[in-house]
């Protein structure tokens, strides 16, 4: 297909990272670190 | 007393709606005018698009919220604009069409001290012959009837692979200048997700048809993260989830014509192709409400107040320059306009001085590049420092604007579905600051790269769903909302 694009260097997630995207234990911790990440943005954002 | 007068009640318009409404004195009325009765959260038409919210979870009527309220609303559309008045009336006024069942296409010409502009993008299928699932072949999931339509249609398709039939799907954007491909994204994984967990993905071919110029550009010029001690770019982090989840992509394409079950392209190289398909969604080029304006002996002021694009014109520097000549203080801060202090516009309603991806155009001249999108957060965030700055302007009659919302001094988070499910989904959680790059301030990168961060995971989304049900209790003015930030 014109203009398709192969990822070649791409790299694979293992088995590994593929499984803790989706470990309800490992996602909980997660869920905590995005949530303090945004509250962060947030607050800067709503300095102005 | 002041009267407020506020076009459009989607993110922009509702949340100005809203703080304003807290913020004045009950004596200044607060007017809102807008064509539909409901309020839709659009992130979540993306869900209703494969059947996994339904309209009714994604919108809710207006009416009710006002009167609790007492906000003004209108069921109309905006259609012109008298920023000076009309005739021996000095008043700014604005001419407005009823939409209301039983007072279709009555006019009114109501009076304003201080206009908001905060309509919106005007889905422009018509860019594209053969776009659109009204007048055209392809889907769409920009509003919930379309998502609704959409799904259906991939019930049909998941049929027919279960019968053994091989299907190809084609996500993406339906024009060169699109911009929100991060929503094309989105719904292309929550489709190959779809289509996962029913086991039937190797029957079926994905394919991202898009005018980036590489994955996870996203109308953003991409991002670059620190991670494991090492910069990495949102192209990499993009690429590598495409690569796992088997989802075919065409970059830098520009769509010329969707005819039933095919789309032509042409691709910045100047080549030409078709794609054939048996499901297309593809989004459409976004430009300005038709709203008119007139000087006060009625002479055409259209293109004073609007730029070609349809888009209000604001307080950017919309001088043409090269890329490298661009500059993170070209953005607006205040957004008034330059002509008239008293008229705002909002969200996606106001002119961008210049997109924030590179450029690209075909040797032909076709623009092949994202136009800078205004998502959701900024989009509120504007909608509520101009609430304060009009209320400041009404309450303490201050002369200018007192509040700011420079896209280029605010960082956004931002979270992409890749698939829905509350054990099994997945969302990229995103956060960059600013939104657009400050090359002055951060040299290396254009952003800072400690506050641009990316995950994927089930985490993200179960934010993205929390993020559903916070901001529509919020839009609907239910106990504290002031209190969830915007
Ligand atoms: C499918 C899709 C998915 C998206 N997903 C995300 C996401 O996950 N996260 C995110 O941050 N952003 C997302 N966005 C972008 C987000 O929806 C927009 O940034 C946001 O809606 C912009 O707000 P707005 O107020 O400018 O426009 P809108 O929300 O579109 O509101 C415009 C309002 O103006 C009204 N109107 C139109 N014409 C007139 C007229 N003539 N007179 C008066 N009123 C008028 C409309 O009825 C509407 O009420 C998505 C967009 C799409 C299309």
């Amino acid at each position: 297909m014109t203009g398709e694009h192969i990822h070649t260097i791409a790299p694979m997630p293992t088995k590994k990272t593929v499984r803790r995207r989706t470990s309800v234990p490992m996602q909980a911790y997660r869920f905590a670190v995005v949530s303090l990440r945004m509250l962060k943005m947030i607050r800067r954002t709503h300095m102005t | 007393m002041a009267r407020v007068v506020i076009l459009g009640a989607g993110i922009s318009g509702h949340t100005a709606a809203l703080h304003l409404r807290r913020l004045l004195k009950k004596q200044h009325e607060v007017v809102v005018v807008s064509p539909s009765p409901d309020y839709n959260w659009i992130p979540s038409n993306i869900w209703v698009g494969v059947g996994r919210m339904k309209t009714g979870q994604v919108k809710f009527p207006l009416a009710p919220v006002y009167r609790k309220k007492k906000i003004d609303f209108r069921q109309a559309k905006a259609v012109a604009i008298w920023p000076e008045g009309a005739g021996d009336n000095h008043t700014g006024a604005v001419d407005i069409e009823y939409t209301l069942p039983g007072r279709e296409g009555e006019r009114q010409r109501l009076s304003y001290d201080f206009l908001v502009n905060a309509t919106g993008p005007k889905l422009n299928f018509a860019a594209t012959p053969g776009l659109g699932p009204d007048a055209g072949f392809s889907l769409s999931v920009c509003t919930p009837a379309h998502a609704e339509q959409t799904a259906a249609r991939l019930v049909e398709v998941i049929k027919k692979l279960e019968s053994g039939e091989r299907q190809r799907l084609v996500v993406g954007v339906g024009h060169g200048a699109c911009t929100c491909e991060g929503a094309a994204f989105e719904y292309a994984f929550n489709v190959e997700h779809e289509l996962r967990v029913r086991g039937l993905r190797d029957r079926a071919e994905v394919v991202y048809l898009t005018n980036e110029y590489e994955l996870g550009d996203f109308g953003v010029g991409g991002m670059s993260f620190e991670q494991d001690g090492y910069v990495t770019s949102s192209q990499l982090w993009t690429e590598s989830l495409f690569k796992e989840r088997g989802v075919r992509a065409i970059l830098r394409a520009h769509v010329q014509r969707v005819e039933p079950g095919k789309v032509f392209y042409e691709t910045l190289d100047g080549e030409e192709d078709a794609l054939s398909f048996d499901f297309a969604m593809l989004l459409p080029p976004f430009r300005g409400q038709e709203l008119e304006a007139f000087d006060r002996a009625g002479g055409d002021i259209t293109s004073e107040l609007f730029a070609a694009s349809g888009f209000m014109k604001v307080d950017a520097d919309y001088t043409p320059k090269g890329y490298d000549e661009w500059q993170a203080a070209d953005w607006p801060r205040t957004y008034v306009s330059p002509k008239y202090p008293n008229v705002f516009a909002i969200g996606i309603a106001f002119a961008p001085p210049h997109p924030i991806s590179r450029p690209h155009s075909t040797s032909s001249g076709t623009v092949i590049s994202p136009a800078p999108p205004r998502t959701g957060m900024p989009s509120a965030i504007m909608g509520r420092q101009v609430a304060r700055s009009i209320a400041d302007m009404v309450n303490k009659g201050k002369g200018a604007p007192t509040h700011t919302a420079s896209m280029a001094e605010m960082g956004a988070g931002c979270v992409a579905s890749a698939g829905a499910g509350i054990m099994h989904g997945t969302a990229a959680s995103m956060t960059m600051y600013p939104i657009v790059p400050d090359h002055g301030k951060f040299p290396d990168y254009g952003r800072n790269i400690k506050q641009t961060t990316g995950e994927i995971g089930l985490a993200g989304h179960w934010m993205k769903h929390l993020l559903h049900h916070m901001f529509i209790y919020k839009a609907k003015a239910r106990p504290g909302w002031s209190f969830i930030p915007e």
